[in-house]
């Protein structure tokens, strides 16, 4: 299916970020086309233009036309382009309707009300062409993010539509996920599928790309092909404010250590894991876990699903108890009320942890009664000064999280944890992330970081500490 | 293990409300809570089942031996709570067996058999959609509170109720919103406003179980009902 785009221009009601503006551009039927730019350039309102939850579900004044092969979109019901455009989204925990994976893979065809012999072959097709024999009959909320979007895309798939569109599919997902994510593309690729992937991350599509569309502030500023995309070094795409299209990262040079025969060797100057066990419902995530966390350093901690990354981090702040072992801290060993006092995790949802009207107002919260200078201080710290008194549900994602930040500096935690912080976020706030992270660690803050980004290890990463399986 | 027609679900659901409305609360309200039980064990939920059996007859004993311990205010307060909760109860159980055993398809195609309009099926379906996310928030929330030294316990919120009702409301606010219009895009654009009948993967039918059911509930509905009225209770 052909997708022309002409004279384009969008704006949401009551925001500027992700307006277009006069975006002109066509798609051939099997060309495989990657939207970059910087965060609210207007590469997902593209998206949302194609798959018609603009302006149906969004609203806003559209303007221009769009045309699926001559005809305009508009005269598409919501329904009927769903059987041509499939859309696979950012957030694996809120794509889903259905609690199983099997009525989850059919619920396009149950709502298009095909018969169910044609259903029940589909399912068959659709898990023996995309390999979920693991993955038939089980609670979705049980499985990983990486399995969760393969069922989002498996569920895309059994409709066969002509047009595949990807919103930040790798957002929330490890290396492992985005390999199964890109074997998905791959194969429809191969079939000859047109596919429009929204992204930060590229290394991944790389391969796969005919033709890349740059946009800066909703407007197309160049159209570069495949190959020329392949050749772009990592300098010219960071002044283009785009991450790396190659895998091949530096970070892999770090040191990996080896963490069970390690002794401990620090005695007053760090934080320190003894023998560190932990047990989630009889099954044992970590085991006799020995290891060293020094201030002024940036541990990042790698490793599959399932490893117990986030075990870890709950572990040392204190919200679950170890099994086995014991923590200490400069010396002493602390129990998990300690640690709970002195360790803040800024979470992968930053939503969850902000709740007052102002940012001020964040950062004042069990803070004494004079602490307003300080408060300014670091709020201007974390470049967030000329939003103090904004809901802090007006800011962007990184904001939020600087926000976060600076809510744990006031509270003077000293161990600070983070659970992938660069989820969904673009290169510059990657970068403005690691460099936070590099001042934290200058203030002689502990820092753990959870991540699978890459760039963010390259970045900013001193020591690498990776968790197997056990 | 047996399966039954989502229809049928919502019939009992709706006979269940009946007892709770038109019945006082008494030893009828135990059976009651005993149908829901073999119902919810036949349809392969025991574990839950058997919990909120223990926990119904828990309260039971305590309003049938402790109650009289208290006096005063505490007794009426104490008295008014358990007759709200054993007048819930019923309804409420009989919900959860039905929401964790139908899957959503399951349930869409049941209302679109009934020609219920989408317009009405589609916000029930979120919301049936939204309570599992909702737990996981709730325990996100938790933790993140816990972090500014904000906990659940009575202390804490006696200390300064206005700060632990902002964190908790706030979150769950702007990340429901979140969610939800999340979940609503993926739906529309996998078709779920498709005005035409909707089919489902899974055979929908009344069968033997759906009559045998039907009939055992609607039975001991209107002996009860019958036994009420004659004011022999």
């Amino acid at each position: 299916m052909n997708i022309e785009f002409k004279n384009v221009s969008f704006a949401y009601p009551g925001k500027e970020n992700g307006a277009l503006e006069d975006v002109n551009f066509q798609i051939k039927q099997g060309e495989f086309v990657l939207l970059v730019g910087e965060s609210g350039c207007g590469k997902t309102t593209i998206t949302r233009i194609l798959n018609g939850l603009i302006p149906s579900f969004y609203g806003g004044n559209l303007k221009g036309n769009v045309l699926l092969d001559g005809k305009d979109i508009r005269e598409y019901k919501s329904y009927e382009l769903s059987s041509l455009v499939g859309s696979v989204f950012q957030n694996p925990r809120t794509q889903f309707f259905n609690a199983d994976t099997d009525g989850e893979i059919v619920f396009g065809l149950e709502n298009a009300g095909i018969q169910r012999d044609v259903i029940k072959a589909e399912l068959d097709r659709v898990t023996s062409e995309l390999h979920l024999e693991q993955l038939r009959n089980r609670n979705i909320f049980k499985l990983s993010g990486g399995e969760k979007q393969k069922i989002a895309f498996a569920s895309v798939y059994a409709t066969n539509p002509k047009i595949y569109l990807m919103d930040e599919p790798s957002a929330n997902l490890d290396t492992q996920g985005i390999g199964e994510i890109k074997q998905c593309l791959e194969k429809i690729k191969r079939e000859g599928g047109t596919v429009i992937v929204a992204e930060h991350r590229l290394y991944y599509l790389t391969s796969l790309i005919d033709r890349v569309i740059y946009l800066e502030n909703g407007k197309i500023k160049q159209e570069i092909d495949g190959d020329t995309f392949r050749t772009m070094d990592l300098n010219t795409l960071n002044a283009m404010g785009l991450r790396t299209n190659k895998y091949e990262l530096p970070c892999y040079e770090y040191k990996k250590c080896d963490y069970k025969q390690q002794e401990t060797k620090c005695i007053n100057d760090c934080l320190s894991l003894k023998g560190l066990s932990v047990e989630l419902n009889k099954h044992k995530v970590l085991n006799s876990l020995n290891k060293d966390f020094y201030p002024n350093q940036i541990y990042c901690v790698v490793g599959n699903n399932g490893a117990g990354k986030s075990t870890l981090l709950r572990a040392i702040c204190g919200l679950i108890k170890p099994s086995q072992g014991a923590i200490s801290l400069y010396g002493k060993t602390v129990s998990g009320k300690e640690r709970m006092q002195k360790s803040f995790i800024v979470m992968q949802d930053v939503n969850y942890q902000l709740f007052a009207d102002s940012l001020l107002n964040e950062c004042l919260i069990g803070a004494k009664e004079d602490s307003l200078a300080l408060a300014e201080k670091t709020l201007d710290e974390m470049n967030l000064l000329q939003y103090k008194d904004c809901h802090p549900n007006t800011l962007s994602g990184g904001q939020k999280q600087r926000l976060a930040i600076a809510v744990s500096l006031m509270m003077d935690k000293e161990i600070l944890l983070f659970d992938e912080p660069t989820s969904g976020l673009d290169y510059k706030n990657m970068r403005l992330c690691a460099n936070i992270l590099k001042k934290l660690a200058n203030k002689g803050k502990i820092i753990i970081v959870v991540t699978h980004d890459e760039e963010l290890i390259s970045q900013c990463c001193d020591e690498i500490f990776k968790l197997e399986n056990n | 293990m047996i399966r039954i027609d989502p229809r049928t679900k919502m019939i009992l659901i709706a006979i269940t409300l009946l007892f709770s409305m038109l019945i006082p609360t008494g030893i009828y309200t135990c059976l009651w809570i005993l149908l829901i039980a073999i119902l919810g064990i036949l349809l392969g939920r025991w574990q839950k089942t058997v919990r909120t059996v223990i926990v119904f007859a828990v309260l039971w004993f305590i309003s049938l031996y402790f109650l009289s311990l208290f006096s005063g205010t505490a007794y009426i307060s104490l008295m008014v709570w358990l007759g709200l909760v054993f007048k819930c109860y019923p309804c409420c159980m009989m919900a959860g067996v039905v929401i964790g055993t139908t899957q959503m398809g399951e349930f869409m195609a049941a209302m679109s058999k009934w020609r219920i309009p989408r317009s009405v099926v589609i916000p029930l379906a979120i919301i049936f959609r939204y309570i599992p996310t909702l737990k996981e928030d709730w325990s996100h929330i938790r933790d993140a509170m816990a972090f500014r030294g904000i906990s659940f316990s009575p202390l804490c919120f006696l200390k300064n109720p206005g700060t632990v009702i902002d964190a908790l409301y706030l979150p769950v606010l702007v990340t429901a919103c979140k969610s939800a219009d999340e979940l609503s895009s993926s739906a529309i654009t996998r078709g779920i406003e498709n005005p035409g009948k909707r089919t489902s993967r899974l055979h929908i039918k009344f069968g033997m179980a759906d009559g045998v059911l039907l009939l055992v509930f609607l039975l001991a509905f209107v002996c009860i009902l019958a036994i009420n009225k004659g004011g022999s209770v």
